[in-house]
């Protein structure tokens, strides 16, 4: 192209192909609407869904409110990376050096193509022919073709909704995006949605906005993350360019002695990898962006991918990709004879890490993020159901209050500790400890009969003994009865019982209720 | 109130340049652990009220910035922990299933304060455990709520042992009103006190009185500086009215 030779700019052309609703693709066909959630939140929806009105990041109960038919899966990002493979491969087998970005996004550098075939309308054409080929005629992907990556990734977003390549020439990159607005960047991972939100709230609603302002300005009153998005609009690199050679980055390379044959070790070497990667990187205050990722078994077979992240590889990042890489590899077939003797991580870029600095301020500290690599650790060890985290879920009874959820389901950002009052329900001190399942227990009177409340709310007669497991203690204060009927309305959930606090002879309290005439221990104050 | 707040971010930061050797504890347990909360330590809370000693044991400490596991105790109410002034954002809860030394040697890893029930710190286990949180700084709770006459092998528990005793309900009578509040004294012995500490406390605590985020003499240490700097400010516009 002559335009593009004619300008001499240091951005290089960047081409991004984007799956739109890739989550979807990957799902083994369903009956009827299809729904994809990650985290509550839905990723991906296929186009009946879409057009019955769920939206992405709706949760769960908002999405089944539009569309109430639709089959929920959650997101398996394995499954992904496998059905996007063999786009990958066919791509790569005309253009070889493909970046991947994350399942359903790939991109590429411009340079090289252009020369071959002769032109950036040609290469979008062989580009689309073969994912076509793939996908077949009617499925919808979006190309994008501008400066830098991020550009591109716009372009490949709206290319996807008007289902047309789109081109954005050299230099014109705020001009071709300016009505667009700027949740787009965050939704290509160049922007917090805090900072979106800021700038929405300031009227700085669309690219054009932002890329009307001057870059001190904005520098001065966003910082360095603003600083990042402007670059992005304005068609300037996203990126200083990297004052460190290739050369110098950091490589490793883990070779078994044994054959590995499945890929939860070689993951977990990698975990090890990873996070020496990124101490290194971190020491030198860059964070890498670029890196690729290679295995080779035994019989030489070979796997090798770049992938691409614009906000960095943390160590879990890097983790992430290495397994969805290896378990797209294992699983295509015949690909695989052997078991995996290396495994190599390369840095091939890097960039002065001007964004999250590992806190001071109120930020996340030190401590946070101990603890966060632990409870990573720890899902792989334990599995996600083992690592649970508190919420308040809401209640009458001590059981329902708060809940103890499987860290993999949870907001961690959002955090809220208190309840909403619930009448009706005791109040503090709360029990500490509340039994898993229900424990039986006698509640007895000065003639030894079991103790009784009415229908009227009122008990039979004085509880003077408890036996809780066996062992009986005599009462020394107790108060209540207070009756409770939970979900009267609800035939399966309803419940209709009594609660009691007794003291026992040894200074313990306990909370007792009783429930269809027999009595069980509702909480212990241990 | 907002130099209140400043000065807990000035704690967090200079406690971010330095590793501590204790952690911080409420005021109510300084009579008991005169030496503090020590890092490397393990607590043994026992008796009837094992796990409100404990729970208002840490509770400062994870209030101020640590972390807290939770170790095969999911028995224990998040409730609870609220009524401790526990933020729950920063407590995990595991089940070690059947691997409990290796699951726990991450543990340690990566959280200031574990809480483990007695029965998973036994026998070879515990030494190991022992070991590791010595080399990590981590402060170990067990809780042993067993109501059986201690043996002589759980003598040796932990560094400390902490023993609620004496526990009075206030608020609760023969059929009439409902339980308030709790009030015990909670005795420490250990290997290095041959003479038991003792303190009277109230658990969980009241409202806001027991549970200061910070001391007094940082307040007091802040607004010196502040009468500081209006009094050098009210001295310069004195000299400029002279000019």
């Amino acid at each position: 192209m002559a335009a593009s030779s004619s300008v001499s700019s240091s951005v290089p052309r960047v081409l991004t192909l984007w799956c739109p609703e890739w989550p979807a693709h990957a799902v083994p066909s369903v009956e009827g609407p299809l729904i994809v959630l990650d985290q509550h939140r839905v990723v991906a929806a296929c186009a009946t869904a879409r057009e019955a009105g769920v939206r992405t990041g709706d949760r769960r109960r908002v999405a089944l409110r539009a569309c109430p038919n639709a089959t929920v899966v959650p997101r398996d990002y394995s499954a992904e990376v496998q059905a996007f493979e063999r786009v990958v491969s066919s791509v790569a087998e005309i253009i070889p050096l493909v970046e991947l970005l994350e399942p359903g996004s790939l991109c590429l550098d411009m340079r090289g193509p252009v020369r071959y075939f002769g032109g950036e309308d040609s290469v979008v054409d062989h580009v689309r022919s073969v994912v076509e080929g793939q996908l077949g005629e009617r499925s919808s992907i979006g190309i994008g073709v501008a400066d830098g990556r991020a550009a591109s990734a716009i372009a490949a977003r709206r290319s996807g909704i008007s289902l047309r390549p789109v081109i954005v020439e050299p230099g014109r990159t705020a001009a071709a995006f300016t009505t667009m607005n700027l949740r787009w960047l965050h939704a290509i991972g160049e922007m917090s949605i805090e900072l979106v939100e800021l700038l929405d709230r300031l009227g700085i609603r669309t690219v054009g906005d932002l890329a009307a302002l001057s870059e001190r300005d904005v520098l001065a009153r966003f910082g360095l993350p603003g600083v990042r998005a402007y670059r992005v609009v304005t068609g300037a690199d996203e990126r200083p360019l990297s004052s460190v050679a290739p050369s110098q980055l950091p490589e490793r390379e883990r070779r078994f002695d044994e054959p590995i044959l499945s890929v939860t070790p070689v993951v977990f070497s990698a975990r090890e990898l990873a996070s020496e990667l990124v101490q290194e990187l971190a020491t030198e205050g860059l964070v890498c962006t670029r890196m690729t990722v290679a295995a080779e078994t035994e019989h030489s077979e070979r796997t090798e991918r770049h992938w691409y992240r614009s906000e960095g590889f943390t160590a879990a990042a890097i983790v992430d990709r290495v397994r969805w890489q290896l378990d797209a590899w294992i699983n295509e077939p015949s690909a695989v004879s052997a078991g995996v003797i290396v495994l190599r991580v390369s840095i091939t870029a890097a960039r002065p890490d001007d964004g999250v600095q590992e806190g001071f301020w109120g930020g996340a500290s030190e401590a946070d993020g101990r603890a966060n690599r632990a409870v990573a650790r720890l899902v792989t060890l334990c599995g996600p159901e083992g690592v649970r985290v508190p919420l308040p879920i809401g209640g009458r009874l001590p059981e329902d209050r708060y809940g103890w959820v499987s860290t993999a389901v949870v907001d961690r950002d959002h955090h809220v500790d208190a309840l909403a009052p619930w009448p009706g329900s005791v109040v503090r001190p709360a029990p500490v400890i509340v039994p898993m399942r229900e424990v039986p227990i006698e509640v007895l009177n000065d003639r030894g009969e079991s103790v009784g409340v009415s229908g009227r709310g009122e008990i039979t007669s004085e509880p003077v003994s408890v036996v809780i497991s066996g062992r009986s203690r005599r009462v020394v204060a107790w108060a209540g009865p207070w009756p409770l009927i939970d979900r009267w309305w609800d035939e399966r959930r309803r419940r209709r019982l009594a609660r009691l606090q007794v003291v026992l002879e040894d200074g313990s309290a306990h909370l007792l209720a009783v429930e269809h005439q027999r009595w069980h221990l509702m909480g212990t104050h241990g | 109130m907002s130099i209140a707040l400043e000065s807990s971010h000035l704690r967090s930061a200079a406690s971010l340049t330095k590793t501590d050797s204790s952690l911080p504890l409420s005021e109510a347990y300084a009579e008991v652990l005169p030496t503090g909360l020590l890092r490397g330590q393990v607590v043994a809370c026992q008796g009837p009220a094992a796990y409100s000693i404990a729970l208002g044991l840490i509770s400062r400490a994870i209030a101020v910035g640590s972390w807290l596991a939770m170790v095969d105790l999911e028995q224990i109410s998040p409730e609870a922990l609220v009524e401790f002034d526990i933020p729950l954002h920063r407590v995990v809860g595991i089940s070690t299933g059947d691997d409990p030394a290796n699951v726990l040697s991450a543990v340690f890893d990566g959280f200031d304060v574990v809480i483990i029930p007695a029965c998973r710190y036994r026998g070879a286990l515990a030494r190991r455990i022992a070991q590791r949180i010595r080399a990590k700084g981590v402060t170990l709770v067990v809780i042993d709520d067993s109501n059986e006459i201690r043996a002589n092998d759980t003598a040796s528990l932990g560094d400390i042992e902490l023993v609620g005793s004496d526990i009075r309900w206030e608020g609760i009578g023969w059929g009439t009103g409902r339980l308030l509040a709790r009030h015990l004294t909670v005795s420490a012995t250990g290997r290095r006190s041959p003479r038991p500490l003792r303190s009277q406390m109230q658990l969980p605590p009241e409202n806001g009185t027991d549970m200061r985020w910070f001391q007094d003499d940082e307040t007091d240490h802040i607004n010196d500086e502040l009468t500081d700097v209006v009094a050098e400010s009210e001295e310069l516009r004195w000299r400029l009215r002279a000019v």
